[in-house]
């Protein structure tokens, strides 16, 4: 089997897999940026430039023939590799952001990043046929679990769906188009991965290229493939989150899976599973960054023995030494891919195969098996660290929030398992009264006071106090600081109440300070039958009832001036359940 | 007279046609040896000497006697006045009464033939010995499949018996295209190595890379097929096994039939399939003898099981100690519920009720007969209670720790099998450490994995990779089973223009009009 040739298939999976991965969950942000069409212009004109993007590579590599894919003349290969260093940086330190910044807030960059270098490394030990069959096994998770997403999202938003506005401006159009192209830079893989596509996978000689037509018929069902899934991200997020909030997020995907439900309630949030879609697309990505890298400097300089792992240890080096400032980084960053990369991206290709000098071709790259096992190892030890287990959390199950000088007055309802009996449809509390300028300076002074590591994603119900619900900044200042927590659930209940906290939790008749499970209880069976009696008939929810932060925080950002909520009322020691309107 | 041994462990030297000397050679090569039997005698005409040399326990003495020492106490040789390469050609044609023989010359062969459980015949005068096949060895007979049983279709399996082994293969195909080539491996156990294969359908490449190796296998001593799986395989840092190991007679004709080769080597109750890629390890016998609605739901099942016995405790770790969030409240605090006055955290509760299982799989190996079993039960069924109850380990542990011992075992072949109970300790190591994170990473490492390796050429991922250029119905044996009809291509390793399994009706109207 020739190892430095792929097929159809595998070029169109590899395309896919790359021109995707890089910044699919950032798409939707950088089309919404300022947007008066909330993005849907920015996405029109994308489609025109990746058109262009495509067509452009694809002549240049048919000029360049039947070259080998990754000699290049020295000049334009150091450029090259010095482009992708950049790159691969910066992914590395987006995507080590991310996850620290939504799942492992505990955890330091080195310790998340480091198993990802050493894996990068790993998966740069390989052959061009290899590497296709990697992402070509790669490929079915990304697809079904994306598929997924899709019909989940459609799902939540059905009869919800609103039209988007046609205006923009011209300016901003090409603006946000351009940024959009920038996301999927990858696609310039084309230019390596065109010579090496061949219709004999099974023999060994060196000549045999892919039928050409065919073989550009795949780079644009792959492109299509790309700019589809970018559609369709974009669209699910501006639908659920709006234009706003979207692009006020580095990562509103994210969000979007946050708020994503599974029928039937088996899992309440499942958006790391869902967001793993991204994840094997951008170890694709940055994984062809070290690979396409280490191809260069081999074919290019000569040099072999251990390319990908010097690749791989400035990568971490690199990204541990940025300072904590993502903001400051980014900016230079889109500046730079803006101004020098992009140029250099489209020139590059017409210069790289000029003068090419001859190469030596050596093979084998000496392992380093034994430092790694001493780093897992070592890493391994950090894993008995003290970590709270299961039963050890705090989990709050309901907050009353109230206004209080100049900060805010908290109840927080925590579960108590030791006074929770099994088959027990809600579940005893225990309930603090803290006060703080902000739910973080709250959750520190908990901190102080109590055991276990708050666990916010569970809780049912948030009510708002009676002075709270008057002042509109302190409001909005307390949802916008709920909605940009990763941690909190979005999906909570909101609620106003009238009556006092104690007055609230002190009800009889239910488990202890249950009563944001039972709320939350009631709300989900008025409106079910609300449903029958309305869906039924329009299939569309007919109420302006918002429910979550991000829906009352939506509505404003569309204009709504008057914001409706459910109230909960005390009367005879019973939960009772109102519509509460208030300008906002 | 001194004995030379080559740095290969062969004897140096050949027949000299002095029978004092050459039987003084063979008798101090075989000195101190109390189970070999050396009988002189004189032929017939009572002066020409004879003498027959084997191991007893290992020979047909009574073939001995009957058919080659009686004929040569009645044959008078000397009265024949033939030379000596005639006086050989007389014995072997006129006086022994056996069919299988043939002429040894050097030391190395006599002795090899000896050892192998042959007769050797040295005649005074003859230039050279004769080698008898008179081999009966003490074997167990053709018993039942231990390790891959099938409800419906043929349950003989494989046994010791290099010969028997090769006639249970013959016996399934009656076609002189199957050829087996005879070698020896092992440089002092000698071990009968036979390659069989298609000749019509193995690829000649395959086929010389195989002899190759075959030939370069250097090693004192070859015991099982094991072993020369082990010497033979392309990675040998890769956990996963790179030839398939069957029991199964039938197996093995299907492989032939699909252009592999098998590697049947003696004393090994098995033989080696060549190449291998990973969804064969799933397919079972039962696949192919029930109809294909069943055999395909069994099969994805099987698939379905093994993600399972390699991920489900590293997930139940990486839920319950970093994504609780995940959970639904009720499940949420049932768990945590079940884990309340638990001291040790979720991973050692993992590792521990994993390693208890490990260990009475262990032992149910190696007890003896049918207590193995029954220890394996009582074992689960009490320590598993006893630990719950003393705190150790709650409920929800011991459900993830049993279901995925059972779907462990739905995966049909025992070395593939082992693997994934091995990799499921690295998901549980990573999900420990960085949750679904290092779940995440761990699991794309292993996509890694299996990407680069490969079976003599054959990508070990196949038909999941390198789709749309194989020449083969790929997905038709895949996850799913489809009707045979339908499965009339063979696999990509069958030699190119000899992949079409069946004719179709339309192909069989052309060549009938031809």
């Amino acid at each position: 089997m020739n190892q430095n040739k792929i097929s159809k298939r595998q070029l169109k999976r590899m395309i896919l897999i790359e021109g995707f991965g890089a910044f699919g969950l950032t798409i939707p942000a950088a089309a919404a940026w300022n947007s008066d069409s909330e993005g849907l212009m920015p996405m029109l004109c994308y489609g025109i430039f990746l058109f262009l993007f495509t067509a452009y590579f694809l002549s240049v590599s048919e000029k360049c023939g039947e070259l080998p894919a990754f000699a290049l003349n020295k000049w334009a290969g150091g450029l090259y590799w010095i482009r992708l260093f950049i790159h691969g940086i910066f992914l590395f330190y987006f995507f080590g952001l991310l996850i620290q910044t939504v799942y492992m807030p505990d955890s330091g960059m080195l310790l998340i990043l480091l198993p990802f270098g050493i894996l990068l490394w790993y998966c740069s030990r390989t052959t061009l046929q290899k590497r296709a069959r990697f992402l070509e096994l790669m490929f079915p998770w990304v697809f079904v679990l994306f598929l997924l997403l899709v019909f989940f999202s459609v799902l939540s938003l059905w009869g919800e769906m609103e039209a988007i506005p046609w205006r923009e401006d011209f300016s901003r159009m090409l603006e946000n188009g351009y940024l959009l192209l920038l996301c999927t830079t990858p696609l310039e893989f084309i230019f390596f991965l065109l010579p090496s596509v061949t219709d004999h996978l099974w023999t060994e000689s060196s000549e045999s290229q892919g039928e050409e037509g065919d073989t550009k018929k795949c780079v644009w069902q792959a492109v299509a493939g790309v700019f589809l899934g970018n559609v369709l991200l974009w669209f699910f997020s501006v639908e659920t989150l709006g234009g706003k909030l979207a692009a006020s997020s580095p990562w509103p995907v994210i969000k979007l899976l946050q708020l994503i439900r599974m029928p039937g309630g088996f899992l309440e949030r499942f958006d790391i599973i869902l967001a793993v879609f991204w994840i094997l697309c951008l170890i694709g990505v940055l994984s062809g960054y070290v690979f396409y890298g280490q191809k260069i400097a081999e074919e290019t300089w000569g040099m072999h023995k251990g390319t990908g792992f010097v690749i791989v240890l400035f990568l971490i080096i690199s990204v541990w030494m940025i300072p904590a400032n993502p903001q400051i980084w980014m900016k230079r960053f889109i500046f730079y891919k803006k101004w020098i990369d992009f140029p250099l991206l489209l020139l590059l290709p017409l210069l790289a195969r000029r003068s090419l000098s001859d190469q030596q071709k050596k093979t084998g790259i000496k392992t380093m098996v034994g430092l790694l096992a001493v780093i897992v190892m070592s890493m391994s030890l950090s894993g008995c660290r003290s970590k709270e287990d299961v039963e050890e959390k705090s989990y709050i199950l309901s907050l009353y929030v109230d206004d209080y000088e100049e900060g805010y007055e908290y109840w927080v309802a925590r579960a108590d398992l030791s006074a929770m009996e099994e088959k027990e449809q809600s579940i005893p509390c225990t309930v603090l009264h803290l006060d703080g300028n902000n739910l973080e300076e709250m959750e520190d002074k908990y901190r102080k006071t109590e055991a276990g590591e708050m666990e916010w994603n569970h809780i049912y119900t948030i009510f708002i106090g009676p002075d709270l619900i008057k002042k509109e900044e302190k409001l909005e200042q307390f949802l916008r600081e709920w909605e940009a927590s990763w941690k909190k659930s979005p999906n909570v209940l909101l609620s106003v109440c009238m009556q006092d906290a104690d007055d609230l939790y002190q009800l009889k008749n239910v488990p202890e300070a249950s009563a944001g499970q039972e709320v939350s209880r009631l709300v989900e069976q008025v409106e079910k039958e609300k449903e029958q009696k309305t869906q039924s008939v329009s299939g569309k929810k007919t109420d302006l009832l918002c429910r979550t932060p991000i829906e009352v925080l939506k509505a404003k950002e569309k204009g709504q001036k008057t914001i409706c909520l459910y109230q909960t009322k005390l009367r005879r020691d019973q939960v009772v359940l109102e519509e509460y309107s208030f300008d906002f | 007279m001194k004995i030379f041994y080559g740095r290969d462990q062969k004897i140096n030297g050949k027949l000299q046609n002095d029978f004092d000397k050459d039987y003084a050679f063979l008798e101090k090569a075989l000195d101190r040896s109390g189970d070999m039997v050396k009988n002189m005698f004189f032929t017939g005409d009572g002066k020409t000497r004879a003498v027959v040399l084997y191991v007893d326990g290992m020979t047909d003495a009574q073939t001995v006697q009957d058919f080659v020492i009686r004929p040569l106490l009645l044959a008078n040789l000397q009265e024949t006045g033939k030379e000596k390469k005639d006086l050989l050609a007389y014995v072997e044609n006129h006086v022994i009464e056996t069919v299988d023989w043939k002429n040894d010359e050097t030391y190395e062969e006599i002795l090899t033939d000896i050892l192998a459980g042959n007769t050797i015949l040295l005649v005074e005068g003859c230039e050279k010995a004769v080698s008898l096949s008179t081999k009966h060895f003490p074997t167990r007979g053709v018993g039942e499949t231990q390790q891959e049983m099938v409800i419906r279709g043929p349950k003989d399996s494989f046994t010791e018996n290099f010969r028997t082994n090769t006639a249970l293969i013959r016996r399934r195909i009656r076609d002189p295209r199957l050829k087996m080539e005879h070698t020896m491996v092992g440089e002092r156990s000698k071990t009968d190595l036979a390659i069989c294969y298609m000749d019509d359908l193995v690829e000649s490449e395959l086929l010389c890379q195989v002899r190759k190796k075959i030939e370069e296998l250097s090693l004192d001593g070859i015991f099982d097929g094991g072993t020369v799986e082990q010497l033979m395989e392309e990675d040998p840092w890769t956990p996963f096994p790179q030839f398939q190991h069957t029991e199964r007679p039938d197996k093995a004709a299907s492989g032939l039939l699909e252009g592999r080769i098998v590697l049947v080597v003696d004393n090994s109750p098995g033989v080696l399939l060549l190449p291998v890629t990973y969804q064969m390890f799933f397919q079972t016998g039962d696949d192919y003898y029930t109809r294909f609605e069943v055999a395909s739901f069994a099969r994805s099942l099987r698939f379905l099981g093994a993600l399972f016995a390699i991920g489900f405790p590293g997930l139940y770790v990486a839920i319950a100690g970093f994504h609780t969030e995940m959970l639904p409240p009720a499940f949420l605090f049932s768990i945590a519920l079940a884990r309340t006055g638990i001291a040790i955290p979720v991973v050692l509760e993992v590792l521990l009720m994993e390693f208890q299982f490990e260990i009475l799989r262990e032992a149910g190996i190696h007890i003896p007969g049918q207590l193995g079993g029954t220890i394996g039960i009582v074992g689960g069924l009490i320590v598993g209670q006893a630990a719950v109850d003393a705190g150790l380990v709650s409920t929800i542990v011991v459900i993830v720790v049993s279901f995925t011992a059972i779907a462990s075992f739905m995966v049909p072949s025992e070395s593939f099998g082992a693997v994934f109970r091995l990799l499921k300790f690295g998901f549980i190591f990573a999900a420990a450490i960085w949750g679904i994170y290092g779940y995440l990473l761990v699991f794309t490492a292993l996509l890694f994995h299996l990407s680069q390796l490969e079976s003599f050429g054959i990508p070990y991922m196949l038909p999941s990779v390198c789709g749309g250029d194989l020449d083969y119905n790929a997905r038709k044996d895949h996850y799913l089973r489809y009707p045979y009809r339908k499965m009339i291509r063979r696999p990509l390793f069958t030699k190119a223009g000899r992949r079409v399994r069946r004719e179709t009706g339309k192909e069989k109207t052309i060549h009938e009009s031809k």
